[in-house]
């Protein structure tokens, strides 16, 4: 046997004890903390959404998530364009340009309409 | 230069919808102002893809978008008519706002996002591009249908258009999937080549994939076995967008889906006979559902049926040997016109929150208002196929067609479904011209909408003028 084969091995038994260790240890070692707003259901902003499916309950958070999606791929795109940038020339410089003054209208229309006010 | 001439409508469609979002936002025009505002970036639109010189095949900035794009005289006058739909669904919502609560000012932004995905659907030759161009188009038009979040009949609307059109949606990527399994591309070309060099039958992914893509499309054109939610959908929508829907959203499903069918001969040639029986039942089913409404906009709504089921038939004569391209878009023009006539008069007949809708409501309209009611009378013409209307030469085209192609069945059975049509159609004009009116037909005094509804009028005649080479 290789000592890759043994090695890797001993890698993945010792993750096989570890993980299940550490949950054991943190709940003995743990500090403990309760109270009726840690055992509050919480979820994306909301606080206490129990009953009827058919409740009303705010969007403002999930509006912010979505927002917050749009810029990070905003983001993830900018990656792969710099890297490539002396390749793509000024014809890949214009087309990110066009795409970051889209996202910027759009984030204007978002400021004019209050919707990063939290209320 | 040339290649920026080409796209040009499309960013000039795109541009107006963010300046229009834009204006929203800072509120710089009321009601009025970005009425005039969006019918304006609608008409520059027009003749800018007047003015854009496109015969044979062009491959817009090749070098950046690799081929996704392309442009001929087919996506030429494809987008010329989605947007004139788009020009008089904007007068139609002009005039409708006017008498209608439920107005806000992204209206137009929404409508000019619609139409630039719908330009992108018609020009795309690859299917990641048309799937993105798919969801431009839908999103925008399930934002129209239902923004309206105070009335419960447009929440209807929408849920049911949403949750169908999402699963449409998960179809054809899906179908988009298992082509590029059976091909290794998802370029048109490259799908082509690879169909010309094994077959077309003898690669299982390819059929499967082609299918259900072909699954979303009908279903986004109405076809008959999923046709079912177009009139509830119809129904609730805000006049104006069940114009837009109903002329608009249907030329460009048809312009992507004669593009797809002709990626090869052999693509058409494997979905011919599905196409024959399909357009068969869907004339029949349209036929039926609407010779039973009492509604006006769902008779109308099942009359849209019945013309996607006309448009199939074209698409069953598509491939032998020429393209029949001609003949569909002449009847989506046809079509259109009619359609957008009748909402652009009913923008202003229907009154007050749509409160004449049915067909008993407009008894004796021709005593009170005769120049709209002759108006109608030619659009119903024009949609039964009456001579000497531009409905008759659409329909006359496709039977041609037909015939040319060896289907002399399909043909005749088109011409017995036309003349089944004239059941709904002619029963608005009977009642227009041969009922009493019982009550005071008030009407708002408009200008525009009138003014719309006679232009459109003159154009049902001017269209059936205009030749198309078989």
């Amino acid at each position: 046997m290789s000592t890759e084969v043994i090695l890797s091995g001993a890698i993945f038994i010792a993750l096989a004890l570890g993980i299940p260790m550490v949950m054991v240890l943190t709940v003995i070692f743990g500090p403990r903390s309760g109270g009726a707003a840690k055992n509050d259901p919480y979820e994306s902003g909301i606080k206490h959404m129990v009953g009827m499916a058919d409740q009303k309950f705010s969007v403002k958070f999930y509006l912010l998530a979505i927002l917050f999606l749009i810029f990070d791929i905003e983001a993830v795109f900018m990656y792969p364009w710099a890297v490539s940038l002396r390749e793509l020339g000024f014809l890949g410089f214009a087309e990110m340009t066009v795409f970051i003054l889209l996202l910027l209208t759009g984030l204007i229309y978002i400021l004019k309409k209050g919707v990063l006010n939290w209320r | 230069m040339f290649d920026v001439m080409v796209i040009l409508p499309l960013a000039a469609t795109g541009a107006g919808a963010i300046l229009i979002m834009l204006v929203a936002a800072f509120e710089t025009f009321r009601r009025e102002g970005i009425s005039i505002l969006g019918m304006g970036l609608f008409a520059f639109a027009f003749f800018i893809q007047l003015t854009v010189d496109n015969s044979g095949d062009i491959y817009p900035f090749a070098e950046v978008f690799n081929g996704m794009l392309v442009a001929n005289t087919f996506t030429k006058v494809a987008g010329l008519i989605i947007l004139a739909c788009g020009f008089f669904s904007a007068l139609a919502a002009q005039t409708y706002f006017t008498q209608n609560k439920g107005f806000v000012l992204e209206f137009y932004c929404m409508l000019l996002f619609a139409a630039f995905g719908m330009l992108l659907l018609t020009m795309v030759a690859e299917l990641i591009t048309l799937f993105i161009a798919l969801e431009i188009m839908s999103l925008a038009v399930y934002t129209l249908v239902g923004y309206d979040r105070h009335s419960v009949v447009r929440a209807e609307a929408v849920l049911k258009y949403l949750m169908l059109g999402a699963f449409a949606g998960a179809f054809y990527v899906m179908g988009a999937v298992l082509v590029y399994a059976g091909t290794g591309s998802t370029s048109f070309a490259a799908i082509g080549a690879v169909v010309a060099d094994s077959g077309y039958l003898s690669n299982p992914a390819l059929v499967g994939g082609s299918f259900l893509i072909l699954f979303a499309f009908l279903f986004k054109a109405a076809a008959f076995p999923f046709h079912a939610w177009v009139i509830d959908v119809y129904d609730g929508a805000p006049l104006p967008v069940t114009a837009f829907m109903a002329t608009a959203v249907k030329t460009s499903i048809f312009a992507v889906l004669a593009n797809f069918l002709l990626i090869n001969p052999e693509v058409h040639q494997g979905w011919v006979t599905f196409l024959f029986y399909l357009s068969i039942l869907t004339m029949f089913a349209g036929n039926l559902i609407a010779i039973g409404q009492q509604n006006l906009k769902r008779m109308l709504a099942a009359s849209g049926i019945v013309h996607t089921g006309y448009l199939l038939i074209a698409l069953v004569a598509l491939g032998s040997e020429r393209f029949s391209g001609g003949a569909i878009l002449f009847y989506l023009a046809a079509y259109g016109v009619a359609t957008l006539g009748l909402f652009v008069a009913l923008s202003y007949l229907s009154g007050q929150d749509e409160r004449r809708v049915s067909f008993d409501d407009f008894r004796g309209l021709a005593k009170v208002r005769p120049y709209s009611a002759a108006c109608i009378a030619i659009f119903l013409l024009s949609m039964a196929g009456i001579p000497p209307t531009a409905g008759f030469m659409g329909k006359f085209y496709i039977i041609a067609g037909a015939f040319q192609a060896g289907h002399a069945v399909l043909a005749v059975l088109g011409i017995v479904s036309s003349i089944l049509s004239l059941w709904y159609y002619l029963r608005l004009i009977i009642v227009m011209y041969f009922r009493e009116p019982e009550q005071r037909f008030e009407v708002a005094e408009l200008t525009l909408a009138p003014l719309g509804t006679i232009v459109l009028a003159v154009c049902v005649f001017a269209i059936s003028f205009y030749p198309v080479v078989l």
